[in-house]
């Protein structure tokens, strides 16, 4: 019963100051929504990108240079410097991993792609031996992949993107035309289908990709290291076996030194995921700030309203009301202003989100657990900041407050 | 059935201390109808809190019914302030932004009674001769309906005691009067009336006056 009344002394008391009200709810609102928002946004990218890791192929399998820290974050400067892969690890998994699929080869070069006067520098320039095409689910849409006779004979074709062709050769047929890279010809023997990418998360884009034979490239740079060399398991079970059988066999070609990792799609996903935790939660972290703002604001606006309701507290007393009805009732108060708050701010929210097309740029990941947690943070605001308030209020002296002008 | 003894009340401001009621012994019986008659300052509104169950004595006892109201806890000594006893003030203590009904039904908001509100307090107003103003708020009310709305209100619940402390202090004499006559009736349909006042022609009018002066009784 109590509680049913404070609720409409309550209510009626919020309702007889609406403008004052309305303002301390407005903070929480703002902060409801930065909060909703942010996590949104950080929910957003990391299935977003989850998802484009999940499309780079199944079961994939790649050896990259560096070895990986403990914690599973890579260490930059040993990735990032000369490759220690050579084609005598590849080698050497082919010998010993039998049972692994589409095993190639890739390496990274540094350069530009010109047709003529039009020169593209975002290009994805790379050496890739046959099987890449497999791991990386490349789609062909017209000519062919690249193949054996291609690498044997270091032939200087090349298999590129969709992003290239609209760059270099718009509304032609490229197959069979040359473009040119490091002032040498290569001709174009096949064009791949416009696909999604990983590049968000510093993958290759394969839109622009232009794939020449792995040993072509070593021939072109005067280097013969790799970037990675990449394969799949025929299916997930076998996946952790022959990550380590891999690794065993690079160890053996690297005389025993692990200046390399093995990564399987899992974890890439644990490592990126990590960061992208990290990142979601120092949004939400951020985001708090307004929420504690919004709550200061309340408490502000609820210890004016105690002290002006002062004789109304004594009066309340005198007719017989105990501690912990004022406590409920001023409680209540504050709990219902940010709850509504947060109502107002889920259903702005929900609106704005739902107003973005589905095809935009911002990865907003709606969900009811977020508005859940919007609504939960309200709740939860108003009685932080509401209790000392309230309680503030239920310790009156009823003589005091009775006297209190 | 108010029983008061040894009562003494010492307000503390820093370093000095006051008594407001220095070793008070009074007796009150059901169905009286008492003035405590005493100048500003006296104690006398000290004395009336205290038996209100407003406030807790420093010393002594009060006693309402065999109940020690210096033992009771919070909660015991609101529900006998909500059933028990019903004030009335001077500067009336109505609350501001609502109607004459609401602040009659008050009282039963904290009360464990189950009865209709609405019901019991429309019918409290009406007796008070208040039925067309149930929609009013004090500051459409003349200060004699205000008093009366406080009556109600001290009345809604059925308390055995009415507390008024100065009731006429804030009206013209002839409402004044009217508001004292009021309280008379109640104290003939069975209620221990306390009036506080420092008027001794109205004092006079009540079945015993108790004196205060400086915290004591003197007569």
């Amino acid at each position: 019963m109590i509680i049913i009344d404070s609720f409409r002394m309550a209510f009626a008391s919020l309702w007889s100051k609406k403008s004052r009200s309305f303002l301390s709810m407005l903070g929480i609102i703002i902060g409801i929504l930065t909060v909703a928002s942010l996590l949104s946004i950080g929910f957003g990218v990391k299935s977003e990108v989850t998802k484009q890791i999940g499309d780079l192929g199944t079961n994939l399998i790649v050896v990259i240079s560096g070895k990986q820290t403990q914690d599973g974050s890579p260490n930059l400067s040993a990735s990032l410097g000369q490759s220690t892969l050579t084609e005598k690890d590849y080698l050497s998994i082919r010998d010993n991993v039998v049972q692994v699929q589409n095993l190639s080869m890739m390496n990274l070069i540094s350069g530009t792609v010109k047709r003529d006067t039009t020169t593209m520098d975002s290009s994805v320039l790379v050496g890739g031996s046959p099987g890449l095409e497999k791991a990386f689910t490349f789609k062909l849409k017209e000519g062919r992949f690249l193949n054996q006779a291609d690498e044997d004979q270091k032939l200087k074709n090349v298999v590129i993107g969709s992003n290239v062709v609209e760059k270099l050769f718009p509304g032609e047929d490229p197959l069979g035309k040359t473009l040119e890279t490091r002032s040498t010809p290569f001709t174009i023997v096949g064009i791949l289908e416009k696909r999604d990418t990983a590049s968000n998360l510093g993958g290759p884009d394969f839109n622009a990709l232009v794939q020449m034979p792995v040993h072509t490239s070593w021939e072109l740079t005067g280097s013969e290291q790799l970037f990675r060399i990449t394969m799949q398991s025929k299916d997930s079970e076998s996946i952790d076996a022959d990550k380590k059988a891999v690794k065993e066999a690079v160890l053996k070609s690297h005389k025993g030194e692990e200046d390399f990792s093995v990564l399987t799609q899992d974890d890439l996903l644990k490592t990126v995921g990590g960061i992208l935790n990290i990142i979601t939660a120092m949004l939400g972290a951020i985001s708090l700030i307004s929420l504690l703002v919004g709550g200061i604001g309340i408490m502000n606006i609820m210890l004016v309203s105690v002290s002006e309701r002062t004789r109304e507290i004594g009066i309340r007393k005198a007719v017989g009301a105990t501690r912990d009805a004022i406590l409920l009732q001023f409680l209540i108060e504050s709990i219902i202003l940010t709850l509504f708050a947060g109502l107002v701010a889920v259903v702005i929210f929900g609106t704005i989100v739902s107003l973005i097309p589905k095809d935009s740029p911002i990865p907003i990941h709606l969900n009811i657990n977020i508005l859940l947690l919007a609504l939960g943070f309200s709740g939860v605001v108003g009685i932080i900041f509401g209790i000392i308030p309230a309680i503030g209020a239920s310790r009156k002296n009823p003589i005091e407050a009775l006297r209190y002008e | 059935m108010i029983k008061v003894t040894n009562l003494t009340k010492t307000y503390k401001t820093g370093e000095t201390s006051f008594n407001a009621l220095d070793d008070v012994s009074l007796e009150i019986q059901k169905g009286e109808f008492v003035a405590i008659l005493g100048a500003s300052g006296s104690g006398k509104s000290t004395l009336m809190h205290l038996i209100g169950g407003l406030d807790k004595p420093t010393s002594g006892t009060i006693e309402v019914d065999e109940q020690n109201l210096g033992k009771l806890n919070d909660g015991k000594l609101a529900r006998y302030r909500n059933e028990k006893v019903g004030f009335v003030f001077q500067f009336f203590n109505l609350l501001q932004g609502t109607s004459s009904l609401n602040n009659v039904t008050l009282p039963l908001i904290y009360s464990r009674k189950k009865v209709s509100r609405k019901q019991a307090a429309t019918a409290i107003l009406t007796e008070v001769g208040l039925a067309e103003k149930l929609k009013n708020r004090p500051n459409q009310l003349s200060g004699g309906e205000q008093q009366r709305v406080s009556i109600a209100r001290a009345l809604v619940n059925n308390p055995e005691i009415i507390l008024a402390d100065e009731p006429t202090g804030n009206l013209d004499s002839k409402t004044g009067l009217a508001i004292f006559e009021l309280l008379r009736e109640l104290n003939k349909k069975g209620k221990t009336v306390v009036v506080v006042t420092h008027d001794n022609n109205l004092a006079e009018k009540a079945d015993r006056v108790i004196r205060v002066s400086d915290g004591r009784i003197v007569e």
